[in-house]
């Protein structure tokens, strides 16, 4: 099984259900993490009329820029998974929104780090068509 | 719909509204455990359901404080103006005036 | 690359990207309180320099960079 896979995302991020939106860590190479999430209404708070809205597609996002600074924390550098604030997200287009049971499989790279503040290029793509894009921005909370 | 879940409409107004925060909201039981924090996305939920309206994009979204629950919501303060038919700029406040996020949103 | 070189990659990084108002840009405009470049601008700033100017800023370097003109003499002599 890929050694990912195995790790519980809820050692990855801080965020619980209903308010979650990862469910497994499928890979990290080179800064670039690919994180596969599958929106069901029974689970996931952010859903209208059957589908993920895009208030729900950016948290997912977010989340995935959560998992992989996560692992970075945890498995790279040995340190706790600390908690994210989301600070800017821009160019957010998309062309349509997920459905619920429909598997997302978005990966996030690091364009950019400066003290607590990671820059990420997200791509969401589903059965490997493109579906979203973004360029966010999030910080870590100092302690 | 986030109304009634994590907010209260207190006014309205054309271009304006304030909501009051529900500090018990599920939400931040799970966002999170033990540090309650409004997520940015409800930030932007709120105001399209404010305006009524729906999300096609986002060219600029900044989120520049962190807006925590607390006993007295507390109360936002949202304005918003249109650029043209399908282009919002949002501004999100605290009562005493500190800005909390700045939003240029594609809308339908 | 010369000075004037650089104040021009400057401004359009500061136009088009920042969407910072072109009435504001000044040589000696503050980078915080009059372009408003905080914190999360500051990763843009980054950005910007390395792939304009071929050079990776650290955070430290932005504690003596008050005004426009401070940033763009410092570009000048990390690029000459």
């Amino acid at each position: 099984m890929n050694p990912f896979c195995s790790i519980p995302v809820c050692d990855l991020l801080p965020q619980q259900p209903p308010f979650r939106f990862v469910d497994v860590l499928e890979d990290y190479t080179d800064g670039a993490a690919r994180i596969r999430f599958t929106p069901d209404e029974g689970k996931n708070l952010l859903m209208e009329d059957g589908c993920l809205s895009a208030v729900g597609l950016m948290e997912h996002m977010a989340q995935c820029s959560a998992v992989r600074s996560g692992y970075v924390n945890r498995f790279v550098l040995n340190l706790p998974v600390k908690i994210g604030y989301i600070g800017q997200f821009r160019k957010l287009r998309f062309t349509r929104l997920p459905k619920a049971g429909e598997t997302l499989e978005t990966t996030v790279f690091l364009r950019e780090q400066v003290n607590n503040i990671s820059l990420v290029d997200a791509e969401v793509r589903i059965g490997g068509e493109l579906i979203a894009t973004a360029s966010l921005k999030s910080a870590l909370k100092e302690d | 719909m986030l109304e009634g879940i994590l907010y209260r409409v207190v006014s309205r107004a054309d271009n304006a509204a304030t909501v009051c925060l529900l500090p018990e909201s599920s939400i931040y039981k799970a966002h999170f455990p033990a540090y309650p924090v409004t997520p940015g996305v409800t930030l932007v939920q709120m105001a399209l359901e404010l305006m009524g309206r729906k999300l096609t994009g986002a060219r600029d979204i900044k989120f520049i404080v962190p807006v925590q629950p607390a006993a007295d919501g507390p109360e936002l303060r949202y304005s918003w103006s249109y650029k043209d038919d399908t282009t919002a700029d949002v501004m999100l406040c605290l009562a005493d005036g500190t800005l909390c996020a700045k939003m240029t949103l594609s809308v339908q | 690359m010369n000075i004037d070189e650089i104040y021009e990659k400057v401004n359009e990084f500061l136009i088009e990207d920042l969407e910072i108002d072109e009435s504001k840009i000044s040589g000696d405009a503050r980078l915080k309180e009059d372009l408003g470049i905080d914190s999360l601008e500051v990763v843009d700033v980054v950005v910007l320099v390395e792939e304009q100017f071929n050079f990776k800023m650290k955070p430290e370097d932005f504690k003596n960079l008050i005004t426009l003109d401070d940033f763009c003499k410092f570009i000048e002599a990390q690029v000459a």
